[in-house]
């Protein structure tokens, strides 16, 4: 092991051989300790779940997710709710907003949705069917309720990392990692529907792409759970660009979308927008109903 | 009666017809996160900073894997500091703005996109299934006083399915 640090023993040219052994031993530790926050052992971890919306109906509420370990390790993982929604920054990027205090005007599931069981080990190549289960201690109104179920894991013991083999046996690193999973959940009473509106889209071409921002409402009394498409067309109604973005909308959002003009040849384009219910991650039988929306605008690319 | 000796026949090709047309199944949607490998800083010089780039082949990675197409992000949670076992002390560890790539469905570092880890990738779509694969890497500063022991840290990744 290549050792490279010195002391101020060593600066001030002070030579006493033991404390030189004792301090080089000391730094060798220090070395293989700080060192290396590994290269091994992490592949160790992995854990697989399925699927990544749970969808519970009033007249059914109960239903189940599976969690794998395909890890080489056990695997200490656990279950809670908090409540949280899609969001779209100042420049259209989505991402999720957890809020472990939501208004109370939100409509959130938090309170009565379940997860048995809450705690678990998974042994290395080892499955688990978790029961969720929804049990409102009140009359709910006919809208629907959310959450996001978070499903956290880790190693069940520390990853030994770092071990050089001409370090000392007591001098190591171990780094822990946890690995939080977000899943959407949606509590559905009887008698909702949902519908959206989609405003006329704020379309520009830069960056070598078409970049559009378009505003999408919600209407009803449920989440709109779908896909936006982009489709642009020449003059012949030729394709020159498509692009399918998986979202849900449940009060507002304005997304970014864009489509690249690498291959594109200068002219004038119609770009259409379509949003539908219909999304390649949740099966369509559990997705509620919604009219499909257009808009489309012209774009004239230099 | 030879009839009836075509019944099993008949019966077998019916249930065979309706287990072939029967409900068609949408393949459940799946994540699966896998550490691939840790944040390796070799040797270290006391006092001074050893950086570790995340096109590096000592950079932390993980694989995002999705069996449809989905929108997701990913945050880390990273630590300012290993702790030492046992108390006693800590080490600073630290992670750049562009300390971090991610790349689809390629293992290669070079060429994939630079984010900050300390933000995360807000929102990528996957048109199809895929795989996300992140490198992360960082730098610790261990002071010329540094106590010998076992250090330890926590990366959290929080992956969502933006739905």
């Amino acid at each position: 092991m290549k050792i490279l640090a010195f002391n101020d023993r060593v600066h001030t040219n002070v030579w006493r051989a033991g404390e030189w052994v004792r301090d080089a031993m000391r730094l060798m530790r220090i070395a293989a300790g700080v060192v290396a926050l590994a290269a091994t052992p992490l592949s160790a971890q992995s854990v697989l779940i399925a699927p990544t919306a749970i969808i519970i109906d009033a007249n059914r509420p109960s239903t189940a997710i599976t969690l794998v370990n395909t890890g080489t390790a056990p695997a200490e993982v656990s279950l809670s709710f908090t409540f949280g929604l899609p969001a779209t920054d100042s420049v259209g990027n989505m991402h999720i907003t957890l809020d472990e205090s939501p208004a109370d005007s939100m409509p959130s599931a938090v309170d009565f949705v379940h997860a048995y069981p809450s705690r678990l080990v998974l042994p290395a190549g080892g499955r688990q069917v978790v029961r969720l289960v929804a049990a409102p201690q009140r009359k709910l109104e006919a809208k629907e309720y959310w959450a996001r179920l978070i499903v956290t894991s880790r190693q069940g013991r520390p990853m030994a990392v770092g071990t050089s083999t001409d370090a000392p046996a007591d001098a190591q690193v171990a780094l822990d990692l946890e690995v939080r999973s977000v899943l959407a959940v949606f509590y559905r009473p009887a008698g909702l529907s949902t519908a959206l509106d989609m405003s006329a889209p704020n379309t520009r071409v830069a960056n070598g792409q078409i970049e559009t921002r378009v505003r999408l409402q919600r209407g009803g009394n449920a989440a709109f759970v779908g896909s936006v498409s982009a489709v642009l067309r020449d003059s012949t109604g030729r394709v020159h660009g498509k692009k399918d973005i998986p979202l849900g909308v449940y009060y507002d959002l304005e997304p970014l979308i864009t489509l690249g003009l690498a291959s594109v040849p200068k002219g004038t384009y119609e770009l259409e927008l379509s949003a539908r219910p219909e999304r390649p991650d949740v099966p369509n039988g559990m997705l509620l109903p919604a009219k499909v929306v257009k808009q489309r605008t012209a774009v004239v690319v230099p | 009666m030879p009839v009836l000796h075509r019944w099993p026949r008949t019966l077998a090709l019916v249930s065979s017809l309706v287990l072939l047309l029967g409900p068609v199944r949408v393949a459940s949607a799946q994540t699966q996160v896998t550490a691939l490998s840790g944040l390796d800083f070799g040797a270290i010089i006391s006092g001074t900073t050893s950086t570790i780039a995340p096109t590096a082949a000592q950079a932390m990675s993980f694989r995002i894997r999705a069996n449809v197409g989905l929108s997701l992000g990913f945050t880390m949670t990273l630590p300012t500091v290993l702790t030492r076992v046992g108390g006693g002390a800590t080490m600073p560890v630290s992670f750049c703005t562009t300390c971090a790539r991610y790349r689809l469905n390629n293992t290669n570092p070079a060429g994939g996109v630079t984010f900050n880890p300390n933000v995360g990738v807000l929102a990528l779509v996957l048109l199809v299934a895929g795989d996300v694969y992140v490198w992360v890497g960082g730098s610790t500063s261990p002071p010329l006083n540094q106590p010998a022991g076992n250090y330890t840290g926590t990366v959290t990744l929080t992956v969502a399915a933006i739905i």
